[in-house]
């Protein structure tokens, strides 16, 4: 402001503010001379600010002439007060015409400012007006561009409503997923405890195992054990046994020819003996003299006794035999103890030897039991051996783990020690920048004193200020009339403003309600289909029921001719039963009237035979072929069967035949039963419908498939029914 | 199930031969029948009723029945007939006396309808006894000339000393083989 002022005020005078005042102080001083050096200051400042005034009407306001001619008038004043000359009033007067036509230049030259900065002002309000309504346009513009975006904002809205549902139903089958994650996770759980409790309870088997397995060994170790002692006692025993036999032989066997030597001595002395006594005889005979036929009688005597003595010995040697015979029979009955004992003897080492294989089997059995355990425990070294393994793993791990907390403390302290010589470095510089600060304090201090050297050219300028603050308030009563138009027209912009707001909120009233309008119709709509949906279900579900009211109706119709009919078939059943039940009656009663009519039969037939049995035995005693005249006829006798010769004995091994037959029948499969259906059928007289039968059943039974062969039904029932 | 067996066992084609043991009472079919399936002289009753035994004879199996030959019985014989096989009807040929009804029942048998495919054995048999009638004479006796349109054969056997079985088996097995 005050730079333009100066300039506008050099380009008028040429010179500077301050050597203008100077120059109009020293024109006054040299116009006036009249005027009082001792003039206030106030006065000066007046004529000068008046001076000043007059230098600036040419660019600025219309009140400065006012302002001059008060100075004229002034200095009119002051020339009455001195009684002027004609010269100095002609001089006034033209100086007047001067003035006036100065006045008069500038009223035109203000009016043509005046014109041009009302032409100036219309341009700007037209710019203004330009400017606004470009500015309306714009909005206009914007307010469709919101409206699109309003629009899409719906659509987004749509979309997100849409992802929102189905987020929701996500969010749904989420939870049912993590409830099913969760059952699961429970169930998991469960078949843990379960594995964990079956693990528990098989480890607590192989330790029972173990111990079992311990027992047996221990039992396998104290069998051994027993056996090697028992194998040295029977090694000892059966030594003993057998130097028993040997020793008990050896001494029966010299106890033997001991006493067969005794018996030969003894046989030896007696022959001894008895040929002493036949020489004695003979030397006492020798010794008499006798006659050749004493001798011969001697001699005869002789032969005799010798005789005797031969069949002495003879009987000698037939008790010997009768005695070695003896001997023999007791050997043989010792040979066959012996042989029992050793049968015995065999016996108990089989035993033994069974005893033996017994626990050899049973040492095998322990064997692999300790085999087996040996194998489990091999596995579970192996398991302990992954354990350890998995252990030293575990402890590798932790190695690594503690090597590398060690280097990043490592790091840590390399870290430190960087940052340690950080901070002295930070020291050092702490200590250059206080250096540093006390330099700029002195430096403070000098500028201190340049600063208040400066304030003191300072309060110089400010007193320039002070005035030039003056001419600026001047210059601001001005602005502050062209603020006051400028309101005004803000103003009336203003207004326009609020009224352009109002139609805008006006319409986006109107838009919200209309909103609200599309919303409620679109609920409305909705609403609208929904009740026309329901009302098609329900007209459908009312065709339904209709169709079913009806069926129902059929089906009713249906039940009720349905109960009719069976009530019918009721009393009907009923009328049947009572005539079964009366039916049955008498059926009984006609069965047990045949059983006694039957037992009637066979009691006839009974006596029948007793009657013709009498004769036939009488006859039989007499001849046989006489019999066969009068021979009872058989009904199924064929061209071969021969008459009957003894009836009791006929009927025996008929019955016997037949009773063989019906068992080997009977007990048979029904293969070979087939076979024999023949043979049951004649001997059991049966029909041929009954023979038929019996084969179709036997056939029946052996085929795979096939119908039961009708086998007649109640009373003539050929079969059981089956159950 | 033992005529699902036997059904399984004629597809496979080893058909049993059903054999009949015939003749008059103290024949020695039983001990025929044991001898054949045993191969030892078994000490035997009168039969009445019958016997059946399984015999193997060279690969060949036969269910052979042994009929009781009694008197009173031996009408039943033709219950026995259907689907036979062979007949092998045993005579003793010490016994001259009834050596006419045994011809007359193997007459008699021999008119049979079911029996008119059946291969007849005719065994002389009890020949280790003193004063028996020769094989010829039996042939003769029995009237086998007579017998026309009939597979037969005449062996002279001794059921107790065994001799003769093999012969009379063999032929039979033979025959059922090239009848087949």
């Amino acid at each position: 402001m005050f730079v333009s002022l100066k300039n506008k005020i050099r380009e008028e005078t040429g010179s500077d503010v301050s050597t203008v005042v100077r120059k109009a102080g020293n024109v006054r001083n040299v116009g006036t001379r009249h005027t009082s050096q001792t003039g206030s200051t106030s006065s000066i400042s007046g004529s000068m600010v008046s001076l000043d005034g007059s230098r600036e009407e040419n660019t600025v306001s219309p009140t400065p002439p006012i302002q001059l001619k008060r100075e004229n008038s002034f200095e009119y004043k002051l020339s009455d007060g001195m009684q002027l000359s004609s010269k100095d009033i002609k001089r006034i007067e033209s100086r007047e015409d001067e003035w006036r036509k100065r006045l008069a230049r500038r009223e035109s030259e203000l009016v043509k400012k005046l014109e041009k900065k009302d032409e100036e002002w219309k341009v700007r309000l037209q710019e203004r007006e330009k400017e606004w309504k470009k500015l309306l346009d714009k909005q206009e513009k914007e307010k469709l561009k919101l409206e699109d975006e309003r629009r899409k904002a719906e659509d987004a809205r749509r979309v997100t409503e849409l992802a929102l549902k189905n987020a929701e139903e996500y969010k749904k089958k989420l939870y049912s997923f993590q409830e099913d994650a969760e059952q699961l996770e429970g169930f998991q759980t469960q078949e843990m405890a379960k594995i964990k409790h079956l693990l528990l309870a098989k480890e607590q088997e192989v330790d029972e195992k173990v111990h079992h397995l311990k027992h047996a060994t221990a039992e396998v170790e104290s069998l051994k054990t027993e056996v090697s002692r028992l194998r040295r006692y029977e090694d000892e025993l059966n030594n003993v046994q057998d130097e028993m036999e040997t020793l008990r032989h050896s001494t029966q066997r010299e106890r033997a020819q001991l006493s067969s030597q005794l018996a030969q001595t003894e046989e030896v002395v007696r022959h001894l003996k008895d040929k002493v006594f036949v020489l004695e005889q003979r030397v006492s005979l020798e010794t008499n003299d006798q006659t050749i036929d004493e001798r011969v009688a001697d001699l005869m005597r002789e032969r005799t006794l010798l005789e005797r003595k031969l069949e002495e010995a003879h009987l000698h040697l037939s008790d010997i035999k009768t005695s070695w015979s003896g001997k023999i029979s007791s050997l043989e009955t010792q040979v066959g103890r012996l042989s029992r004992q050793a049968g015995e003897e065999g016996l108990e080492r089989r035993r033994v030897e069974q005893e033996k294989e017994e626990l050899h089997q049973k040492v095998k059995q322990l064997e692999a039991e300790i085999e087996v355990n040996k194998v489990v425990m091999q596995t579970k070294d192996a398991k302990l051996l992954r354990m350890a393994e998995d252990i030293d793993e575990m402890a590798t791990e932790l190695k690594e783990l503690r090597a590398n907390v060690d280097d990043e403390v490592e790091e840590f302290k390399l870290q430190i020690e960087s940052s340690s010589k950080e901070i002295k470095q930070l020291k050092k510089d702490l200590q250059e920048v206080t250096s540093k600060h006390s330099l700029a304090t002195t430096e403070l201090a000098q500028l201190k004193l340049s600063l208040d050297g400066e304030k003191t050219s300072n309060a110089s300028l400010h007193l320039e200020v002070a005035r030039l603050r003056e001419t600026l308030e001047t210059e601001r009563t001005t602005t502050a009339k062209i603020r006051i138009t400028l309101e005004k027209e803000r103003e009336e912009k203003d207004v326009a403003l609020l009224r352009n707001a109002q139609v805008s909120q006006d319409v986006e009233m109107v838009r919200q309600e209309c909103r609200q309008q599309e919303t409620e119709n679109n609920e409305l709509q909705s609403r609208v289909n929904t009740l026309e949906k329901t009302i098609k279900t329900t007209n459908t579900e009312f065709e339904k029921c209709q169709t079913q009211l009806a069926e129902t109706r059929l089906r009713l119709e249906e039940l009720e001719t349905m109960e009719h009919s069976r009530e019918l078939a009721e009393s009907n059943e009923k009328m049947l039963k009572n005539s079964i039940l009366d039916l049955e009656d008498q059926l009984s009663e006609k069965s047990k009237t045949i059983k006694v009519l039957q037992q009637r039969l066979a009691d006839m037939k009974k006596t029948l035979q007793r009657e013709l049995r009498i004769p036939s035995s009488s006859l039989d005693s007499d001849a046989e072929p006489t019999a066969t005249a009068t021979a009872v006829i058989n009904p199924s006798s064929t061209k071969t069967v021969t008459p009957r010769q003894d009836t009791s004995r006929e009927e025996d091994v008929n019955f016997k035949y037949l009773k063989h037959v019906l068992i080997k029948f009977l007990t048979s499969r029904e293969y070979e039963a087939l076979h024999l259906t023949r043979a049951v059928a004649t001997l059991l007289h049966f029909s041929p419908e009954e023979e038929k039968l019996l084969q179709e059943t036997l056939e029946w039974k052996m085929s795979w498939f096939g119908n039961r062969p009708n086998l007649g039904i109640g009373q003539t029932a050929k079969a059981i029914p089956p159950s | 199930m033992g005529g699902l067996l036997s059904y399984f066992r004629n597809l496979l084609g080893s058909r049993e031969m059903r054999i009949l043991i015939l003749g008059l009472d103290g024949a020695g079919k039983t001990t025929i029948l044991y001898r054949l399936q045993v191969g030892e002289v078994v000490t035997t009753i009168p039969t009445i009723g019958f016997n059946v035994e399984q015999v193997t004879y060279k690969n060949l199996k036969f269910q052979v029945w042994d009929l009781g030959g009694q008197t009173s019985i031996r009408p039943y014989w033709r219950c026995y007939y259907s689907n036979t096989d062979a007949i092998i009807y045993v005579v003793d040929s010490a016994d001259r006396d009834r050596i006419g009804i045994s011809k007359d029942e193997l007459i008699y048998m021999l008119g049979e309808d079911e029996l008119q495919g059946a291969i007849l054995v005719v065994l002389a048999n009890k020949q280790d006894m003193a004063g028996c009638l020769s094989v010829a004479e039996v042939h003769q006796a029995l009237g086998l000339d007579a017998l026309k349109n009939r597979t037969f054969q005449i062996f002279k056997t001794s059921a107790t000393k065994g001799e003769g079985l093999d012969m009379a088996m063999d032929w039979l097995s033979n025959a059922l083989m090239s009848r087949k």
